[in-house]
């Protein structure tokens, strides 16, 4: 069809016949006869991720046009796709035209560097020894780009000033709601060189999900602790939700406006110790976040190193989503560790044309790249042969490079590595590239692995033994089964970690034999945060943690067989529900991958009932029964034991994972409510769910904001006030005694104005109308305001640095209070600052002396100047040590809910400076300093 | 009280680093007022075809603070006193045994009373192996050579090892597993050893990977090899490339810890080898800012553009808003003091009376604030009309180009409310120099007059643009932890020191920063010291290798 001919007419019409011709196939007919231009997608017609794929390549190859990736997973109507292909006419898409091209590193990768300790310093050696080695090959749509270490490492540090500028505080969390982009790297390193902590969560997909999205991330963000979210521009409006929603958050903001300002080289914070709170996706219960620290992380990546035998000379690739620990730490970590070039493309780009993965896999020459079984499954299935040959810039497709294909994240699939291979082994793919591996979010990533360089190893065993016993049985190799399970190995845990099997008892089993798998080991989590009863349910005494896993040894390597919460039993027997759902999935009209089984307990029986779940765009009663049939059949067939309950629902009933696996528990606890067959409403009613179910919430936000700046405000205003009006009358005051009195009284005044509080201990040490010296640390700006409200005497002020952090007014009052230069001629004018104090002392003035330090310099790292310990010791003034505390919260912007702030004023005992020489001075200095740092450590 | 005059009498001294700015007013100190020193022997590196001998008498004592007191020496002495005094040992810190060959150091041996050790490359961001060899490896030999030979040591460092900070840093603060970001004592996440252990490692695999790079060329086509055009070209690439990783190697290692450049960074690591260094007696001099002359040889005596000398050339050249905090004092020592300092510190190491080490600041007694400071300057500008001289051009188009009248008052702003007015002349300045180029072609084409005259005007611009950016990279790379820190370095030691000599020493070698008149010495000695001695060019390369 000549492209520029087409009429708008014939395209919709066309476009509805291939929609049709899907739906068709895909078993429902009744859909395909109801379909108008503007169907929705998901409601009307079921059409789920993987069958917007199929749509995708069959209207290409209809029309020979070429659509933006989006597209697939964006479009909601058939009309959405006519207009995207009378766009790509317009346009004159044809094949497009690739400007990024992947370049090899000339040179190979450093050592690792063994000896780090955090991610930061990892980043931090890279970044010195090989600055603009390429790190990242950032792919998009057409194009791409390359970070190199120093590039991430600088825009890491300015987002992390970012941060502290909006008062990110050590060990605070932030969430990244952020898709695969430059953004997220910078952001998440940007966290950790503030000192915080990344929480990655996964960004909101599609709009007709926004209701369930929001009320799931709230409930993680909420348990979190957020103070900031780093998101992008085009879900403000979700962003605002959750900042309405969630108490701990400040601010909701995006990687551009933190990078504004200065770039300042790195920040001198202590990292947190934890480097990632990982929230599972896992299928059960609420959202646990796992806490992973840098020795975690570090641990689990030198493992899998280890395990692959990485080579200086390996390139990586990865797709999967940066949000979850495969995609993290896995890939994008375990890369930036080894120095290992990693091409990153987005998990979008590889659903809506998994071929892209394999180019990028040809393209970049890669050795690595980790995939869950489904993107295998995908690429063996799915991608028509004319996108595998030749590209546009030439060359044929060569997954020879490929030495390590992992395989992990959701149960490895026989078949699928039987497909694969098979379909790609003129592409130069090994067989025994595959590694089959098992790890957990609570193991970080990974928890064992097979050897490299091997085909993966098989195990049939028999199905009757293994349901009612679980003991697992291998059939002889000679006699085929056809009702045999079959399993893939997994090889052995990582160094330095330990896997068990045991029963219900805690006693370990035999070999063949499944059990519990427990594990510990240097990777293993040390629980989840804010969440100790989940934490004790998984903990053992003796260190163990349980995976929740099921499993058996066999021939030393562990062969992971299902998750334990989803095990139905059911009659004494032990059923797997992947094993129910996949013998469900062949009955026609069911909707592949949107099935779920599990057991339910009936309350009348007291026994377990199993109940297949399975989503069907059949709406005839007649198709409805059928196809019940012909499940019950089926798994009767494959499993010799029929279900008790077959429940057919509409498309995008069942919730899954965002990395789109099932969540069998979730729909159980529909299922038993009553409430599966809840339908999904437009996006915009969505919306206005959220934000009137928020109103309340937003509401209380505004009023405390209002509340909070009323408070601001007025306590500027008295406190300005009284110093200004003051600051006039101490200046007028005839004695130098007098002036110190009244700045007392208004000190006092400002502080009562304001409803300050300040607690004061052991001022009856303070020597009354004698001459002393008083030491004190810096603890905030305000530290002369909140001293002169609570000591019994005036004072005047050793060293006028002390008045450069106070607001105006404050300097204005208390000016006249430093100790007046000497009346004298000469050089320096005004005589030195231990000339002015010696004067001073003489006169019988208390005087104080600040540390010579920033305000919150703790007392240990504060510089002491040895001018007053001087003038003391010849003057023979005692020496009173004064410790304070929370004085930076006295009209602190920083308000942490419950608990009014307080400073604190402790006076510790007398002390005499020795008056012998030079050395004597530093000695009284260390034991001053030493009587501060006791009294800034006292307990209440 | 200690006579020093006695105590040189009695040891013999070995200097390293003589033909540095401060190490020649050593010297010259040395020469003038204790002439009666037993024996000096000094470490000359070969440079440039000239034997460290001949070195020593041309570049040395044949410059102009010293040619004077050479003069005197010989007229007093007779021609042959120094040449019989002074010993010129050809060698370098850098080397293992200072370069020495088995049998001078084995005729040094039990000879020298105590080690100088001036030496020390003053460059703020050099590749990190240049730095290490002469602030870390020579500080290992200087060691190695003291202990071997029975001398004690006397090290110059400098104050600015403590890395950025806010307020007062105590003389009595620990040298060893020391770094800026220390938390306290019982924080001992620094070893020196091992983080010397480590840069070694690195800047070895950066060389070999350097090598490797270049022995394989996977870059280059049989036909490009062919070349050798080509292949020169690479390897002046690979070569550049290798500097500059070893120069932000350097960086990351001094920011990852705290220190503010690679020089501060491998001082301080030079100063905690010499604290590590078991049965070794020394004293480690950290003076601040070493500036011009404020007595001797003669007042404002200045050489190679100093740390202030681009505040001082950007203050005349009439910068008026400046980034910097007002309450700021400056830390600035004259090089003579430091001079006499070191010596009264020499004598009192030799005569078991000293401290482990010595802080020489001014600020502590007698502080200049910045805000005082730029005033003065920026008056003495508009006094001496020093921006007026044959470019009238260029003020008007400034006063144009960024609004500021140049008669104005000085002001003081945040570098981020500079910055956007910075970042406004260049655009300024680059749009006029397109429209510029665009009359010029316009011109061109229409065959009109005119051209000669406005490829002059974009060369003003030019040049313009350019000042204004060096003024940028100044205040962006090497001012801040000058201007921006309130640092106030504790000289007690010194102090205490000075009060331990006999009073006819005090004469000779005063230590009296707190009677320092700093207007006089800023108008009459440091700003005219800077226009006779230093180049403007000199200053300014200096400033971009910082």
């Amino acid at each position: 069809m000549a492209p520029n001919e087409v009429g708008e007419g014939t395209v919709e019409k066309q476009t509805l016949e291939v929609f049709r011709e899907l739906l068709a196939e895909l078993g429902s007919p009744r859909a395909a006869e109801g379909i108008s231009m503007n169907s929705s997608l998901d409601r009307d017609l079921g059409l789920g991720s993987l069958e917007r794929v199929e749509l995708l390549v069959r209207l290409e190859f209809r029309f020979h046009t070429r659509f933006r990736e989006e597209i697939a997973q964006q479009a909601e109507t058939p009309s959405d796709w006519a207009r995207a292909i009378l766009d790509g006419y317009k346009s004159g898409s044809d094949a497009p035209k690739r400007g990024y091209r992947i370049v090899q590193p000339t040179r190979e990768a450093p050592p690792p560097p063994d000896s780090a300790r955090t991610l930061i310093e990892v980043l931090r050696r890279q970044a010195e020894i090989e600055p603009e080695r390429v790190h990242i090959h950032l792919l998009e749509e057409d194009s791409g780009q390359d970070i190199s270490y120093r590039q991430l490492f600088e825009t890491a540090s300015s987002v992390a000033w970012g941060l502290l500028a909006r008062g990110l505080r050590p060990n605070e969390t932030v969430a990244l709601m952020l898709p695969t982009c430059a953004d997220f790297f910078d952001a998440y390193f940007g966290i950790l060189l503030a000192g915080g902590i990344p929480v990655p969560i996964y960004p909101p997909a599609r709009p007709n999900q926004f209701e369930e999205y929001v009320r799931r991330q709230v409930g993680i963000l909420r348990n979190a602790e957020v103070r900031f979210l780093i998101s992008f521009d085009r879900v403000k409006a979700i962003s605002e939700i959750m900042r309405v929603s969630i108490p701990s958050l400040v601010a909701a903001t995006t990687v551009a406006a933190l990078r504004e300002g200065a770039s300042r080289g790195a920040p001198a914070v202590e990292p947190a110790e934890i480097a990632t709170l990982q929230y599972t996706s896992g299928s059960t219960g609420d959202p646990k976040g796992v806490v992973l620290t840098h020795a975690n992380l570090l641990a689990n990546i030198r493992g899998i190193g280890w395990a692959v035998k990485v080579r200086p000379t390996d390139i990586g690739v990865s797709w999967l989503p940066l949000y979850h620990d495969m995609g993290l730490i896995g890939s994008w970590l375990f890369c930036l560790y080894y120095a290992v070039p990693i091409t990153i493309l987005s998990p979008l780009a590889f659903l809506s044309r998994p071929e892209r993965w394999l180019w990028a896999l040809s393209n970049s020459k890669s050795t690595l790249c980790p995939a869950p079984n489904f993107a295998y499954e995908l690429c063996a299935r799915k991608i028509p042969d004319s996108a595998l040959e030749g590209s546009a810039g030439g060359g044929q497709l060569d997954l020879s490079p490929w030495r390590v294909a992992i395989n992990a994240g959701e149960p490895v699939l026989p078949d699928t590595l039987a497909h694969f291979a098979q379909r790609f082994a003129k592409y130069g793919f090994h067989a025994e590239s595959f590694v089959p591996c098992y790890g957990l979010a609570e193991s970080s990533v990974a928890l064992a692995f097979p050897p490299t360089n091997r085909r993966p190893v098989i195990d049939s065993i028999r199905r009757q033994e293994f349901q009612s016993e679980g003991r697992a049985i291998p059939v002889p190799r000679t006699r085929h089964d056809p009702k045999a399970i079959r399993f893939v190995a997994n090889g052995k845990p990582l160094p330095g970690h330990e896997i068990r099997i045991v029963d219900e008892e805690g006693e370990l089993v035999d070999e063949r034999v499944q059990g519990r798998l427990f594990f510990r080991g240097p990777s293993m989590t040390s629980g989840y945060y804010g969440n100790l009863k989940a934490t004790a349910e998984i903990m053992t005494e003796e260190g163990w943690m349980d995976s929740g896993d099921l499993a058996y040894w066999a021939k030393g390597e562990i062969f992971v067989t299902g998750r334990r919460k989803d095990c139905i039993i059911k009659s004494g027997r032990n059923i797997v529900p992947q094993e129910v759902e996949s013998a469900t999935a062949d009955v026609a009209g069911v909707r592949r991958g949107c099935i779920a089984a599990f057991g339910s307990v009936d309350a009348a029986t007291g026994t377990e009932r199993m109940v297949v779940v399975a989503e069907t765009r059949a709406t005839a009663r007649n198709d409805i029964l059928r196809i019940e049939a012909a499940v019950v059949k089926g798994v009767d067939d494959r499993l010799g034991i029929p279900p008790d309950k077959v429940v057919l629902v509409p498309p995008h009933s069942i919730p899954k994972t965002s990395s789109g696996k099932i969540r069998r528990n979730e729909t159980r606890i529909l299922y038993e409510s009553g409430q599966l067959r809840a339908g999904k409403r437009p996006p915009w009613v969505q919306l206005l769910r959220l934000w009137l179910g928020n109103l309340g919430n937003w509401t209380r936000l505004k009023v405390r904001h209002a509340a909070s700046w009323i408070r601001r405000e007025y306590q500027n205003a008295a406190l300005s006030m009284t110093a200004a009006v003051s600051g006039l009358f101490v200046r007028l005051m005839p004695g130098k005694k007098a002036a110190a009195r009244l700045a007392q009284i208004a000190s006092r005044l400002a502080l009562a104005l304001t409803g300050q509080r300040v607690k004061v201990m052991g001022t009856e040490a303070i020597p009354l109308g004698k001459p002393a010296v008083l030491m004190a640390n810096r603890a905030g700006a305000l530290d002369p305001l909140v001293l002169a409200a609570s000591l019994p005497a005036p004072f005047l002020i050793a060293d006028s640095s002390v008045l450069s952090k106070l607001p105006r007014e404050l300097r204005f009052m208390f000016r006249p209070l430093v100790v007046q230069p000497l009346q004298r001629n000469g050089v320096p004018p005004g005589g030195t600052l231990r000339e002015r104090v010696r004067e001073a002392l003489g006169s019988g003035f208390a005087i104080v002396a600040f540390a010579d330090a920033p305000p919150g310099t703790p007392p240990q790292a504060s510089g002491f100047r040895l001018d007053a310990i001087d003038a003391a010791a010849r003057a023979s003034a005692p020496i009173v040590p004064v410790g304070l505390r929370g004085t930076e919260s006295v009209f602190g912007a920083h308000r942490h809910p419950g608990g009014a702030p307080h400073a604190e004023v402790l006076v510790g005992g007398v002390i005499r400076p020795e008056v012998n020489g030079h050395r004597a001075l530093t000695e009284s200095r260390q034991r001053i300093r030493e009587a501060i740092v006791r009294l800034c450590e006292k307990e209440n | 009280m200690t006579d020093i005059a006695e105590v040189f009498h009695q040891n013999e001294l070995f200097l390293t680093g003589a033909n540095g700015f401060l190490g020649k007013v050593l010297l010259g100190t040395l020469l003038d007022r204790y002439p009666g020193f037993a024996h000096l022997h000094i470490l000359v590196r070969p440079r440039r075809g000239l034997l460290a001998c001949d070195r020593f008498f041309s570049e040395v004592l044949g410059s102009p603070p010293l040619v004077p007191i050479v003069e005197k020496i010989t007229a007093q002495r007779g021609k042959d006193f120094l040449r019989e005094k002074i010993t010129v040992w050809s060698g370098d810190v850098g080397e293992p045994n200072l370069g020495l060959d088995a049998s001078a150091a084995e005729r040094l041996r039990g000879r020298v009373g105590a080690v100088i050790n001036s030496a020390g490359l003053v460059e703020f961001f050099p590749p990190v192996d240049a730095s290490f060899r002469s602030n870390v490896d020579g500080v290992e030999h200087v060691v190695a050579f003291a202990k071997g030979a029975g001398a004690k040591l006397v090290h110059v460092s400098t104050c600015y090892v403590c890395g950025t900070r806010d307020g007062l840093v105590e003389e009595t603060e620990p040298i060893l597993g020391f770094y800026p970001r220390r938390k306290g004592l019982e924080d001992t996440s620094f070893n020196h050893a091992e983080e010397i252990r480590y840069v070694r490692a690195l800047i070895r695999q950066i060389h070999d990977s350097s090598l490797r790079l270049r022995s394989g060329s996977p870059t280059l086509t049989g036909a490009e090899a062919r070349t050798g055009v080509a292949a020169s070209g690479a390897e002046n690439g690979t070569s550049r490339e290798l500097a500059e990783r070893l120069v932000t190697l350097g960086k990351h290692r001094a920011a990852s810890w705290g220190w503010v450049n690679t020089y501060t960074y491998t001082k301080s690591l030079g100063e905690q080898i010499i604290a590590a260094a078991e049965s070794l007696d020394y004293a480690i001099v950290r003076p601040a800012i070493v500036e011009s002359a404020l007595r001797f040889p003669f007042p404002g005596w200045i050489e190679g553009g100093r740390t202030a000398t681009p505040l001082v050339l950007m203050a005349l050249d009439g910068m008026k808003e400046w980034p910097v905090r007002e309450d700021t004092p400056l830390e600035v020592v004259p090089v003579d003091l430091v001079a006499s300092a070191i010596l009264m510190v020499t004598a009192l190491l030799l005569d078991s009376r000293s401290e482990r080490l010595y802080q020489l600041g001014s600020a502590d007694v007698n502080p200049i604030h910045l805000g005082p400071l730029v005033s003065l300057l920026s008056e003495q500008s508009r006094k001496r009309e020093y921006n007026n001289h044959a470019r009238t051009a260029v003020p008007y188009v400034v006063r144009k180009l960024t609004g500021a009248p140049s008669d104005s008052r000085v002001r003081f702003v945040t570098a981020e409310e500079l910055r956007p007015r910075r970042e406004r002349l260049q655009k300024r300045i680059g749009r006029a120099e397109d429209i510029l180029a665009a009359t010029r072609r316009m011109l061109a084409v229409a065959r009109l007059p005119g051209t000669s005259s406005l490829a002059g005007w974009s060369t003003t611009l030019r040049t313009l643009g350019l000042q204004a950016s060096f003024r940028d990279q100044t205040l962006d790379q090497y001012l801040p932890f000058v201007l921006h820190y309130r640092y106030i370095f504790e000289s007690e030691n010194i102090r205490a020191a000075f009060a331990l000599i006999s009073e006819n020493d005090r004469k000779l070698v005063p230590w009296d920063p707190e009677r320092i008149e700093w207007k006089d010495y800023w108008v009459n000695h440091q700003v005219r010291g800077i226009q006779k001695w230093i180049q403007p060019e000199t200053a300014r390369n200096w400033t971009v290798r910082v």
